[in-house]
């Protein structure tokens, strides 16, 4: 036995070192890439035609899709804030997906509407609808009020009602600063190739000051585990997403906050529903349409836009977020496997997909099993004491660096968080986060696998306080 | 052995890097918060300061007599204090002439002009912006200049910078150089129609003179699409002249010329239209709608009618809604096309008389003291009912405004015979 083990011990050591490396790697050319990005862009933004957009009738038309279940605490504050967007011409969609609390009653009553019947064209195929909700004294805004079929049917039932040429969806617990929109859309209207889709940043919400829909002052949460969120939001975003979207090779855009073109989506049958992150999986299938038919296309991440969101504080109901987020990454690469290695996809078939199936789905075995596995060669006396802390030693420190350029990179660019307690607390996070959180998060992804291997993918529903929102609209 | 020391002192290394990275992020951001809380704080303060002391210096006519309070070094935070709080003077204010002559008078567009010669981009670029909202006439010749950069962002800052100044120097300038603009340099439609519209009015008669010279279509239809948009009368004879034209695009942008500038017009200019309901691009007639519903054209009623059975969704809806802008003169057409067989069109047209609320008016003409518009009105309700479009009735019985009403819906809902 000890001598089948044996090799089979050293043999993943070697592994993981080599996985290790390459990760980091990874890692770094993502960041530097970032670093070099996010400061020109910060430099063109003084001169971008941001301001010439928002009041140029040349602007196109834009919808913006609300889905709300059960979102009574906070639908006030996301629909005010969404009408209030500086941008020329939009709508807003808002799509009650079945709620059982209040939500429609709460709409019809603040803004007056009236049922109305409304030619529903079903492009994409949805749940049926129970009525549609309009006062023409606010002419862009619609409700519609549908049975429940989760967040993608009610997105597509959205699409279908859209009669704009580009929509952006947004999460019932998300607010959007004033400008995001026309940010976002500057984008989409500069580049001379089609921008179909398009993502923000998305920030944590927890601990801001709310008014009328309107960010009045940024704290950090109250919540160690909001705080860890923040950390980590800011890395993902502000390194992640810019450094594949310099390579052009975006393959996640937060659903929370993302436009795209509708002509587009509806020609790739829009959001998936049995897919439980039904945002990614629209952007893969949008990467692979416009290469099948070789169509000029771009998907596109920009740092400025933001859009604040709230994240869950308590370990169950981010168990629930994070096992959701693996396993919907799990089913877009599965079900879009013929990618892979396969050249016609260019860049995307040949790195990011094979970078995502074995780094970003695969990564949690390796890491659950490091820890089980490294030990356990220490104890065999297969690895020695002074190598076990300086691997250890090296993943923490190297953990420590991307969460503390993550901040850097805040730092140089929005500094959000003006108070010096603030930047305090977001080091002392980046640095508390390597022990404890990140390894309950691959646990958590760890779980997501073994749902997928064991035909559990159910989507899991995260319940959120709507803390900032509820007493700001009351308060 | 070896080996082992050297694998062992390279992970140290690694390590090591790694630390010492870790502490120079720290000190970096730590570094800069310092720096930049310190030149915001007093910037801050001189914003203040400078916004007070310009504002009543500016009331008071007293700015020249004070100059040298306000000229600065370029790399000074008061240089740049006061030209934040110029701009902001020129948003708050309604007259910005003097304000804007202040930019000259205190350095800025020397500083900004000689930036115009840095080899960096993002410097150049910022310039050219800073000159064109700081709508610096005396730096137009400088900009023209910018125009025959090879770079595609120095271009279409330029453009926008002119557009911001106004100088109709610059807008020849640019329409010169259109067509490469667009094709070569790739400048979206958007960003130049939005910047050449930024010249406003006054730009008219060069637009007018250039579509005379030029045979490219798309040029044709971004200078239609920006008089669209400028509302100018003199625009209407050059938008009637496009209106054959053999692009699809181009007979399009002139009708939404014609929709903008057309009203009040004689009937005989709004007759042109009629032709372009019956174009074989939907796109067209879609336009060719909307520039009927907004001209008002009584005569073209009729045919307005028959587009609410369009093959094409967009002109159906557009037909409907181009029909309710004629009130009671489009109850016969209505009426007509809901007895027709065509669902799908019969449906646009009830929700465009929801959305527009036009439904409320049949609902009160149930109440009319003529009997052709009671009998029409109900006629049309009916047959909204019988399509499913019938929820405002359901939802004026909630409401029970008028008796008479109420029993004419109970009627038309078959709840009631009475009436």
């Amino acid at each position: 036995m000890r001598a089948l083990l044996i090799p089979f011990i050293l043999g993943f050591n070697y592994f993981v070192g080599f996985y290790f490396g390459v990760v980091n790697l990874v890692y770094s050319m993502l960041l530097t890439i970032s670093l070099f990005v996010i400061l020109r862009h910060i430099r063109r933004i003084k001169y971008s035609p941001i301001r010439d957009f928002t009041y140029s009738p040349q602007t196109s038309p834009i919808s913006i899709l609300i889905a709300a279940y059960n979102e009574e605490d906070v639908i006030m504050q996301t629909v005010t804030a969404a009408l209030s967007m500086n941008y020329p011409f939009f709508d807003v969609i808002v799509i009650n997906d079945g709620s059982t609390d209040r939500t429609l009653k709460i709409l019809i009553d603040a803004f007056k509407l009236n049922k109305i019947d409304v030619v529903y064209r079903n492009i994409i195929k949805t749940k049926p609808i129970r009525g549609f909700y309009y006062n023409p004294e606010f002419p862009n805004l619609l409700v519609i009020d549908k049975e429940r079929g989760g967040k993608a049917d009610a997105l597509n039932s959205g699409i279908n009602a859209s009669r704009n040429p580009y929509f952006c969806s947004v999460d019932a617990d998300s607010l959007l600063e004033r400008d995001a929109l026309i940010r976002l859309m500057s984008a989409v209207l500069e580049s001379t190739t089609p921008v179909v889709a398009c993502g923000g940043v998305v920030r944590t919400l927890n601990g801001l000051k709310i008014k009328d829909g309107v960010v009045k002052e940024i704290n950090l949460p109250k919540s160690n585990l909001a705080i860890l969120q923040v950390v980590e939001y800011l890395r993902a975003f502000l390194f992640g997403r810019v450094g594949w979207d310099a390579l052009n090779a975006v393959l996640i855009i937060s659903g929370a906050f993302s436009l795209f073109n509708k002509a587009a989506v509806v020609a790739v049958g829009g959001y998936k529903i049995n897919n439980v992150s039904e945002d990614m999986e629209l952007i893969v299938k949008l990467h692979k349409f416009h290469r099948n038919h070789r169509r000029p296309y771009k998907i596109k991440f920009i740092s400025d836009p933001i859009c604040w969101t709230e994240v869950p504080e308590g370990l169950k109901m981010l168990g629930r977020q994070r096992r959701r987020w693996h396993l919907g990454l799990i089913q877009s690469i599965v079900q879009h496997k013929e990618i892979m290695f396969n050249a016609k996809y260019g860049f995307l078939g040949m790195v990011v997909f094979p970078y995502y199936f074995f780094f970003e789905i695969l990564g949690p075995i390796i890491e659950i099993s490091g820890y089980i596995i490294i030990p356990l060669s220490y104890f065999l006396g297969l690895l020695s004491f002074e190598y076990f802390l300086l691997f250890l030693s090296l993943a923490i420190f190297y953990g420590i660096f991307l969460s503390i350029a993550g901040i850097f990179l805040e730092e140089l660019t929005f500094r959000r968080y003006p108070r010096w307690s603030d930047l305090f607390k977001l080091l002392t996070y980046g640095v508390i986060e390597n022990f404890g959180y990140r390894q309950i998060n691959s646990f958590w992804r760890f779980q997501a696998i073994m749902r997928y291997v064991l035909f559990r993918r159910k989507w899991e529903y995260v319940k959120k306080k709507g803390v900032n929102m509820k007493t700001a609209s009351h308060g | 052995m070896y080996i082992q020391d050297t694998f062992r002192l390279t992970l140290l290394i690694i390590i090591l890097s790694v630390v010492g990275l870790i502490f120079t992020t720290l000190m970096a951001t730590s570094l800069r918060r310092i720096v930049q809380s310190k030149k915001y704080k007093k910037l801050d303060r001189q914003r203040r300061f400078y916004r007070d002391k310009l504002r009543s210096a500016l009331d008071k006519g007293k700015v020249s007599q004070n100059m040298n309070e306000f000229i600065s070094s370029p790399r000074s935070i008061k240089f740049q204090a006061i030209e934040d709080v110029l701009f902001d003077l020129i948003e708050e204010r309604k007259s910005t002439g003097d304000i804007k002559k202040l930019f000259k008078r205190f350095g800025y567009i020397t500083h900004y002009e000689k930036k115009l010669e840095s080899r960096d981009i993002i410097t150049r670029a910022s310039a050219i912006d800073k000159l064109g909202r700081m709508s610096s006439e005396s730096s137009a010749d400088k900009l023209i200049n910018m125009l025959k950069s090879e770079n595609p962002e120095i271009i279409s800052v330029t453009v926008r910078a002119l557009g911001n100044i106004g100088y109709l120097k610059g807008l020849r300038s640019i329409l010169e150089i259109l067509p490469s603009i667009y094709e070569k340099w790739l400048i979206t439609r958007r960003t130049l129609g939005t910047s050449i519209l930024k010249f406003g009015q006054p730009a008219v008669p060069m637009l007018l003179d250039y579509l005379k010279k030029t045979t490219n279509t798309k040029i044709i239809a971004i200078i239609l699409d920006v008089l669209s948009h400028l509302y100018d009368k003199n625009s209407l004879p050059f938008a009637l002249c496009y209106l054959e034209h053999e692009d699809a695009e181009v007979r399009a942008k002139a009708l939404k010329v014609i929709e903008t500038t057309a009203n009040g017009t004689e009937d005989s200019t709004k007759a042109k239209i009629i032709p372009l309901l019956d174009d074989p691009v939907w796109f067209v007639r879609l336009q060719a709608v909307k520039a009927i519903g907004s001209v008002r054209y009584k005569k073209a009623v009729d045919t307005l009618g028959a587009l609410l059975f369009d093959e094409n969704w967009q002109v159906r809806n557009a037909a409907a809604t181009s029909l309710t802008k004629f009130e009671a003169n489009s109850i016969d057409i209505f009426l007509r096309a809901l007895k027709q067989k065509d669902v799908y069109a019969k449906q646009s047209i009830c929700e465009e008389l929801e959305k527009t609320n036009f439904i409320s008016r049949l609902i009160e003409n149930l109440n009319s003291d003529s009997k052709e518009i009671y009998e029409k009105s109900k006629e049309i309700l009916k047959i909204m009912h019988s399509l499913n479009f019938s929820t405002p009735l359901f939802e004026y019985l909630k409401r029970v405004e008028n008796g008479k009403i109420k029993d004419e819906i109970n009627f038309i809902l078959g709840k009631d015979t009475k009436a």
